[in-house]
């Protein structure tokens, strides 16, 4: 009983902390980032098992957080209102050429960011290339470049 | 996601009415983290300055310090202080009542007693004394096993009895 109860901890209050930082904040940028997903994973994983190390246990953990994945996945193709809860929504930042400075500043990226994603992508050289630039729900920039219909 | 809308020349899943109160709720959820974290380096999330507590009784024979608020699988210490005018033979008995034993596990005692028996309700700890009329100080450094909010007794036999509560954080 313990352990599922654990697993269902962890799932829930890792779903809440995640989508309360944002997209930016585990996109994984910098390498740093990635350290710091391992460090956070690491931390869970304590609390997960605790001091049992039986396979039983890793076995009822690890279905327990899947079943909870495929549960919360039927969940959300019954409700939309649920799946904008837990799943994000993109948002266009780029229009035209024109970065949409409001919601830059609230999703808390800027214009070398999407200047960055738009080389690494496109190979754009400057924002009048960019039609649409959208912050997708991983916290990654794609990009749609003008010339394009 | 959402089913995608028509934006210029995109179609894509945006929902802006719900984007701003996601970014309301976000600053909402930052401020209960900083709280968190202030509770934390307080120690009120257990092990820490505001967590620790004494008990005593009135004529100050014996004192009991332990942690309010606690966590499980984590050490801690109870430590008992014997006042001089309670150490008067050659040794010196503590209970503790059964049923806070049962929710933690021992791991040392220092001192080591020189015997434990089982008593009613609860377990005799039975320490030498070295010099009697000089105080005493013993340490059990134990582990919650089990979380919640829990309570306990301490006693000395044929002395005051001390009940204290702690808070066992899962």
């Amino acid at each position: 009983m313990d352990s599922v109860i654990r697993a269902v901890a962890i799932y829930g209050i890792l779903l809440i902390i995640f989508r309360v930082s944002g997209k930016r904040s585990l996109a994984q940028i910098t390498t740093f980032d990635f350290v710091l997903l391992l460090i956070i994973s690491e931390a869970t994983q304590q609390a997960l098992l605790g001091d049992d190390f039986s396979l039983i246990n890793a076995f009822v953990v690890i279905i327990t957080l899947i079943g909870l994945d495929i549960a919360l996945s039927l969940l959300k193709q019954r409700s939309p209102t649920f799946e904008l809860l837990i799943d994000d929504t993109p948002l266009i930042i780029v229009e035209d050429g024109r970065p949409l400075k409001e919601r830059m500043d609230k999703a808390r990226i800027d214009e070398s960011d999407i200047l960055a994603s738009a080389r690494e992508l496109q190979g754009l050289e400057r924002m009048d290339q960019i039609k649409y630039a959208v912050l997708e729900r991983s916290g990654g920039v794609s990009i749609i470049p003008k010339g394009q219909s | 996601m959402p089913q995608p809308k028509r934006v210029g020349s995109l179609e894509i899943g945006q929902e802006l009415d719900f984007q701003r109160q996601e970014w309301r709720v976000q600053r909402i959820g930052w401020v209960v983290m900083a709280l968190i974290v202030l509770a934390g380096l307080l120690g009120l999330t257990g092990n820490g300055v505001l967590a620790r507590a004494t008990v005593s009784d009135p004529a100050e024979l014996l004192r009991l310090e332990y942690a309010r608020l606690d966590r499980v699988q984590t050490p801690t210490t109870l430590t008992v202080l014997i006042a001089g005018d309670a150490v008067v033979a050659e040794q010196v008995e503590v209970w503790v009542d059964r049923e806070y034993l049962r929710g933690i596990l021992i791991e040392t005692i220092v001192p080591e007693p020189q015997e434990v028996r089982s008593a009613a309700d609860g377990l005799l700890y039975v320490f030498a004394v070295d010099e009697p009329g000089e105080p005493m100080t013993v340490s059990f450094d134990v582990r919650h096993t089990g979380f919640g909010a829990k309570s306990g007794r301490v006693a000395l036999v044929d002395g005051p009895a001390l009940d204290f509560g702690q808070f066992v954080y899962p």
